[in-house]
Parts: structure tokens; sequence; C-alpha cells
């Protein structure tokens, strides 16, 4: 039990490590998956959003700033000095004031900035009395438009903002090269339109600060404040940018952020300056997400974060699922582990009872033979192999009633008992004979129980016993209690049998009957005087002799010491006529008797005459008892001793 | 033994952990955002020295300034002298605590009549000119551009076509736009649109810098003092950093260079609306 136990117990283990080990893996593996879709969405949000926007501003830039007139007053402004340009500025500003003012700015640009072919700054919609600073140095996104001539789209810094640049070099038909113009965005446009995309969600941008109050005008820097998350970002002020206000008041941001600070990982994972996302669940339960999307500048260095906050109710719902998948599994395998600890326990009683049965099979003296649905031996034991004398190599797969089987009459299968009842589903018991390996017959006391399922015999157990020895003991024993021991004849009890059976016979056929007394004369001097070996030599022959003399049917009994009684059949139906021949048959047996008996008495020759006394008597119908019959032989017996011995008297 | 018993106030007060959160409210002088950045710094400076929070409050009319400061919903105003002058009449709750100083030292400042060089002037009909003013209230508004345009042009702006753009920026932004030919704003602001061409045709006399006043109901005498000691103990390299208008210095206001006939007969009844 307790081994069964400990094999249960172990078992149980294995199965919930393995469910427990594989199910967790999966569900690490599908929130992984979930975090990183999240991931995605986001990047593909941004990327769909600034995509959106490269499209149309790029048309802007065709459609509404390369028109001659902008081109001209840029030509004009190319070479003039500071004093020629101020008018050329307010002029560019009056003509492009209306594109500015009732397209761009509602279309969510903030920055809309002319530029120098020296990189200077010519025209700020934005910030209009602030130009002719140089910004070929710090804004290399203005500095490779103008010397490569080729557009530049990407996140940068800048004097007043960072921003998403599109910066388009300015060539005119002719090839001049007029200076570049840039169109940039304010993150809360990005917002706006990733709000669209990715709705119920918090979004701020984190910028680096290298590329912020590192980079701004000295006056500027306060439009940054520093973030929570890290001391080498900043956010925009929440004084000027709705995304930060909206952020930095939105109880769920705080609380993320507040989470997302006691996460171990996240601050190594914002300084790899890669997309990441942290999933965190709260005391309550509640889950959180905070995903975030590298940004880099156009020089392809990273430039900060674009984060959005959610509540992550996908992950609830995970844990939710593998919580119930768990409690299903660990159900599923208590029931297992139940049925296995059951099957064990089974198993074990199986086992048990199995070794009990083979024992008894082995150590049984019956035989037992188990035999298919077509009477094919499948299992013979010990036992049965020693009765029959085969090995059980030799039996099995055999025919067991053609092999062993004998009938008393023929050998059809039809007419087989046991063949019989196995057909009607029925045990049979009986003696059968059956044929040994060296063929033999032998008795044996057998019981054939057919195996019955599903209402069809499917095979049969015979048990058998050999009993041959004990019938012979039997009729041995039947012998010795009917037959005298030294002479073999009939004794005294199986005479009275036959007697009462002749006189009722005589009785039927109406013919005498006679029986006769013979005593054998002196034989008690012989006995005294030779011992009683010569004694019992003598009634041996003498009743052989008795018996060669009468006939066949007529029955020579030993009725005790040395007197015989014979009983005579069929004297014929004449009272005289039977009686003399039973006095006939009376001198026959005294001259039988009379011969020379010959001895040997320690090796030597021993010769001896005997006489005998007879009486008898006839008997005819219930004329006499039994008793009668046997006290008038007795008595005509006597009266031949009385006179003289030798004689016969028939009364 | 003054300056002792403030500076022993201004150390308490320093201590004093969570101070009650101060309403600055300005005045409609540029556009909204433009006003935003300009106080940042400040704000930013006074809310580290009082340990407070700052909130800004950009009205949108001269008017609602000083009606904010009569129903006592601001603790601060940043006002210019003809506001002031105003307010001044209706209450006496207001203490000045700095006047702003210029860009060349002076706390004065003129009220200028612009426009955008490449437009001209119309040689006969000048009525048909339209100007642009910033507020009603606004100094450099109506009563000091009515005042500039006779003393350039000799002629009466209410003959003229004139409207309210709101704030000083925006009168020179409508110059440069082309929505006005004239415009009457604050020299320094329009200085700083020279780059664009917008040219100063003529200046007036000198008037009283730009102000910060205390509320004397929703601020203590002590509080008061604590934030005039603040502001005029900033340190260069800080208020340098402030928006333009506020990165010059600071000085105890002079109340006696508020001349208030320089800013015409305040009787008057200066129009709400323009006129066209």
């Amino acid at each position: 039990m307790r081994r069964i136990l400990l094999l249960t117990t172990l078992f149980a283990l294995s199965c919930y490590g393995l469910f427990f080990g594989y199910t967790y893996s999966v569900m690490q593996k599908e929130k992984e998956m979930l975090i990183e879709n999240q991931n995605k969405n986001l990047s593909i949000a941004y990327n769909a959003v600034t995509q959106m926007y490269r499209i149309s501003i790029e048309n802007y830039f065709q459609s509404s700033i390369m028109k001659p007139s902008v081109l001209n007053i840029l030509r004009q402004a190319k070479f003039a000095d500071e004093k020629t340009k101020a008018p050329l500025r307010g002029s560019l500003y009056r003509l492009l004031y209306p594109l500015y003012h009732d397209t761009l700015l509602p279309f969510g640009i903030r920055q809309f900035h002319f530029h120098t072919v020296l990189g200077e700054s010519f025209l700020r919609f934005h910030a209009l009395t602030e130009n002719g600073d140089p910004l070929a140095d710090i804004r290399p996104s203005i500095k490779q438009a103008n010397i490569n001539k080729k557009t530049i789209i990407g996140f940068e810094g800048g004097r007043i903002y960072p921003g998403f640049r599109y910066v388009f070099p300015i060539i005119d038909k002719n090839n001049e090269h007029l200076g570049s113009v840039e169109l940039s965005l304010p993150y809360d446009s990005i917002e706006r339109e990733l709000l669209k995309l990715l709705p119920c969600q918090n979004n701020i941008l984190l910028f680096k600060k290298s590329i912020t109050t590192d980079l701004v005008f000295k006056e500027h820097k306060k439009y940054f404040s520093p973030s929570v998350l890290s001391d080498d970002f900043v956010i925009e002020n929440s004084k000027l940018s709705k995304s930060s206000a909206q952020a930095l008041t939105s109880p769920l941001v705080q609380k993320i952020n507040t989470l997302l600070l006691e996460e171990p990982s996240f601050k190594i994972a914002l300084d790899t300056g890669k997309n990441f996302s942290v999933l965190m669940v709260d005391s309550m339960g509640e889950s959180y997400i905070a995903s975030f999307h590298a940004i880099v500048d156009i020089s392809n260095q990273f430039a900060g974060y674009a984060i959005t906050y959610g509540i992550f109710p996908e992950y609830s719902e995970l844990q939710k699922k593998y919580f119930i998948l768990f409690a299903f599994g660990s159900v599923v395998i208590s029931l297992l582990v139940g049925a296995v600890y059951l099957l064990l326990i089974q198993r074990k009683r199986i086992f048990f009872e199995k070794m009990q049965f083979e024992t008894i099979i082995k150590k049984t003296a019956s035989g037992i033979i188990l035999t298919d649905s077509k009477g094919m031996i499948t299992f013979i034991n010990h036992s049965g192999c020693n009765i029959l004398g085969y090995k059980p190599h030799e039996l099995l797969g055999t025919v067991a009633h053609a092999r062993i089987h004998v009938h008393d009459t023929l050998h059809k299968d039809e007419e087989c008992h046991i063949m019989e009842s196995i057909k009607l589903q029925r045990t049979y018991i009986a003696e059968e004979t059956f044929r040994t390996k060296e063929g033999h017959h032998i008795i044996v006391n057998l019981t054939s129980t057919p195996f019955i399922l599903d209402s069809k015999h499917t095979g049969t157990v015979i048990m058998f016993r050999n009993i041959t020895q004990e019938k012979q003991d039997q009729e041995l024993i039947q012998h010795l209690a009917y037959y005298d021991n030294l002479t073999d004849l009939p004794n005294r009890k199986l005479l009275l049998d036959r007697l009462a059976y002749t006189m009722s016979m005589s009785n039927r056929i109406l013919e005498y009957c006679g029986l006769l007394f013979v005593d054998i004369d002196n034989f008690k001097s012989l006995n005294d005087t030779k011992g009683h070996d010569i004694g019992d030599m003598l009634l041996i022959s003498v009743a052989k002799r008795l018996k060669e003399t009468v006939r066949i049917s007529d029955t020579v009994s030993r009725f005790g010491g040395d007197e015989f009684v014979i009983l005579v059949t069929k004297l014929g139906t004449d009272e005289q006529q039977a009686k003399a021949e039973l006095k006939n048959l009376g001198h026959k047996l005294l001259h039988a008797l009379s011969r020379e008996y010959s001895f040997k008495i320690n090796n030597q020759p021993f010769i001896y005459h005997c006489t005998a006394s007879i009486g008898g008597t006839t008997f005819l119908d219930n004329n006499k008892t039994i008793n009668q019959v046997l006290k008038d032989s007795d008595m005509a017996m006597y009266h031949v001793k009385k006179n003289g011995k030798n004689e016969i008297c028939i009364l | 033994m003054r300056i002792l018993l403030l500076n022993l106030v201004f150390i308490l007060l320093s201590l004093h952990v969570e101070a009650k959160p101060l309403v600055l409210s300005v005045i409609p002088l540029q556009e909204n955002t433009t006003i935003t950045q300009e106080f940042l710094p400040l704000m930013s400076y006074l809310e580290e020295k009082l340990h407070t929070t700052v909130t800004l409050n950009v009205a949108k009319t001269y008017q609602d300034v000083i009606e904010a400061f009569k129903n006592n919903q601001t603790d601060l105003v940043y006002l210019g002298p003809l506001p002031f002058a105003i307010l001044q009449k209706s209450t006496t709750s207001l203490s000045p605590i700095v006047t702003f100083k210029q860009k060349n030292g002076q706390t004065q400042y003129r009220c200028v009549l612009v426009k955008f060089t490449k437009d001209s002037l119309p040689k006969h009909d000048k009525t048909t000119i339209k100007v642009a003013l910033t507020q009603p209230l606004s100094t450099c508004g109506y009563m000091q551009t009515k005042l500039l345009i006779h003393e350039f042009l000799h002629e009466d702006l209410n003959r003229m076509y004139y409207q309210y753009t709101g704030n000083h920026d925006n009168v020179a932004l409508s110059i440069l736009r082309g929505d006005f030919l004239l415009g009457g704003m604050k020299e320094s602001i329009a200085q700083k649109y020279a780059s664009l061409g917008v040219e100063i045709l003529s200046y007036s006399a000198p008037v009283p810098g730009l102000m910060l006043i205390a509320n004397t109901i929703t601020l203590s005498q002590e509080e008061i003092d604590m934030i005039q000691k603040i502001l005029l103990d900033a340190p260069k390299d800080i208020y340098q950093t402030w928006g333009e208008s506020l990165s010059y210095g600071m000085s105890i206001p002079n109340l006696n260079q508020f001349n208030l006939e320089n800013f015409g007969d305040l009787n008057y009844t200066i129009p709400k609306n323009g006129n066209f």
C-alpha cells in the first residue's frame, strides 16, 4: 500500500509538474505575444500616423509652397542683406499666412519654418520674431536638406521645440537652390491621430534630454519638465502640452508610472532605446500596460519614446482563462491520479488473486485444462501433465477431445458429453475416461465448466482427477467383502445372498435347487499335527477341486473353517430326480476330494488323503426358508459325520 | 532694522512648506501661447521660492483682468499703466510690487504707430486707412494711438477705420498680413517685428512700465513683501531666461511717474468696439 501511495504521489507530482509547467510556459508565450502585439500596435499606429502626415505634408509642399510667388521672394532674399530681408519675410508671411492659418495649423502642424541656403532661420511662422539664427550646426536635417538637397523626414530636436520634421529643399525650375522649408508636428498632433487608432489610451512623449533641454534656446528650457520615469528624459511642460497635461493629471498614468518605477527591469529597458512594453499588475489584480515606441532622430540616434498607457484587460482575460484551465486541469489530474490509484490497487489485487490461482493451479493434485471456444488446449497445469504423461508443449494447441478423451462408443464430437454440455453452456460433472500419452486409459472425475462472455462460449475449464486407483481399490474392497480371502470362494455372506436369490428364482422357474454342506473330515487333526499352513493349503486345494467339479452355474462357497457349502441350481422339476442328481454330484465331489494331495513341508514332500462328509437338501419355491435349507443340509452332513464320515446324505 | 525684519519674515515664510496657491492674471498683450511661454520661467521661479503653485490666467480682455482683481479672483496681476490707472480708480486694495524694465534699462516705455514697410500710405484721403488697435483699455490702445495718428497724420482716428485685434502681437501680425495699414502698439513688441518689415512711424511720450500688482485682499502684506523681495533679489542670470518682456530686470514701481494726464482724459469713454 505504501508503495502504491508513493507511486501515485510520484505520478501526481509528475502530472502536475508537466501540466503546470507546460501550461505556464504556453501562458507566458501568450502573454509575451499579447505584450508584443501591444507594442506592435503602437509601432504600426505610430508609423501609420507619421506616414499619413508625410503624404499630406509633401502634398502641401508641392502644391502650396513651390509656387512662383513664394520662390520669387526666396530668390530675392537669397543674397539680400538683413535690412532687405525684413520686408521679404513680411511679404512671405503675408503670402503664406492663409496656408498656415487655414490649412497647416488645423492639420496639426506647429512649426512652419523657412531656412536660407546657409542654414539660417529665415522665417518661423510659429515664432515670427525669432529669425536669423544659425541652425545648420544643431539641426542636421536643415544642413542635410541644404547641402544634399534631399528631403529629410524624421524626429529632431531644435532651438524651440523638438518635433517631427519634414524638411524640404527648395529648388526652383532652373535648379536654383533657394533654401529649405520645414513643417513640423508637435506630439499633440501625433497623439490626436494615434488616439483615433488606439482609443482608450493615454499618450505622452518622452524626450531624451540631450535633444531637448540641452539644445533649445535658454529661454525655452522651461518648455520641458523632468520626467518622473528617468532623469535622462523630459516631457513637454504640461502648461504648454495638452497631452502632457492630460497624462500628468490622469490617475491611470500616475498609477502606471508608479508601477513602472517598481518594475526592476524597467530602467534597463528604458536605457536600451528600443521598443518595449511593460506589463504590470497592481495589488487589486488589475492589469496595465505601458508601451514604449522608440523614436530615432534623423541622425538615427535614439531621441525618445512615444508612450501609451492603458488598462490591459486582455491580460486579465488571459489570467482568467488560464486560471480556469489550471482549475480544470487540476480536477482532471486529480481524477486521473485517483483512477491510477484505484488501478494500482486493482492491479495489486488482481496480481494477488492471480498468484493465488496460480499457486492453487500449480499445487493442486487435480489436472486443469483450459481450452478455447474450439476446444483447443490453451493451458494445462503441472498436475494435468503428470496425470496424462505429457509435457505442456505436447498438448498446447491440440484439440483436447481428440487427444485425451476416450469414448465408450464412437469418437464423434457430437456424442461427447463434455462437448454437449459446453454447447449447452452447462457445467458437466462426471467420470470419464482419458487416454494417457502411453495409451493407457484412466478414469477421471471431471468437472467441465464453460466460460460464457456476453452469452458466447469463449472457452472451457476442465478440472479432472485420476480416480483409476480408487476404482480398483473399491473393487478389491467389494471382492473382499464377498469372497473368502484364502480360497477366493464366495463367502458366507455372498452365499446367503445368492441362496436368497436362487430361492426366489426357483419359485419363478419351478425347478428344484439344492444345497450341499461339505465338511473335511479330520481337518483339525491335520491342522494340529502338520500346522495351519498345510491346513490352508488343503483348504485351497479342496476349494479348487470343488469348483472344478461343479457346473459353472453352481456356487461353491467357504462357509467357515473346513466347511464348504455348494448351491446347486437347475435340478429339474422332480424332487426325487433332483435329490438323485444332487446325490450324484455329492459322489463326484467325494471322488474329487479323495484324490491324493501333494504338499511340501520344509521342502519335503507330503502326501495326504482326505475324505469329506456331505449333507444336502433340495428346495423349490418357498417351501423352505433359508435357515431351514441351511439347517437341513447341516443336519444331513452331521448325520454322515455321526455315521462314519466320507458319505453323502440328502434329506 | 526694517530690512532685518523683512529678511526674518522671508526666511520664516520660506520654511513654510506648503503655501497657498497663487493666481497670476495677465493682460492679453500677446497670443495666449506666447504669454504662457513668456511667464513660465517666472512662475517656476516663484513656485520654487514660495513652495507653492502658481496658476496663470491669461484673460481675454483687459477688462476681464480688472474685474478678476476687483472680485478677488486673482492674487497678482500684470498690467500696463492705463489699466492700472483705471483699476486704481475703482479699488484701493492693490499694491504694485515690481515694474519690469525695458531693454534699455528704463522702466518707462513708449507706444508706437506702425505699418508694414512695403505698404504705402494714401496721399490724400487718410480716412480710408484701417488702423489696428490692441484693446480698449490697453495703454497703447485706442487713446495713445489716437494721439499718435493725430500727431503723424493730422487726422482724427474716429474718422478712420479702426478695429481691436486683441493684443500687440495681433496688431503687428494684422499689419503684416495686410489686414490693416496702420497699428498702435508697444514699442518693444513692435521692434521684435522689425525683422519682418514692421516699420515704426512715430513714438508716444514715455509711459510707466508694466507692473506686477498684488491684491491686498487675498495676500497679506508679509506675502506681498516676500514676493517683492523674491523678484527684486532674482539674480540676473535667472531673470534673463524669463520671457523677453520680463528679462531685463525689475524695480520698485515709482508711482510718481503716473501722470494720468499722459493718458488723456480717463473720463472719456473709450469705444468698446471698432468702427467697421
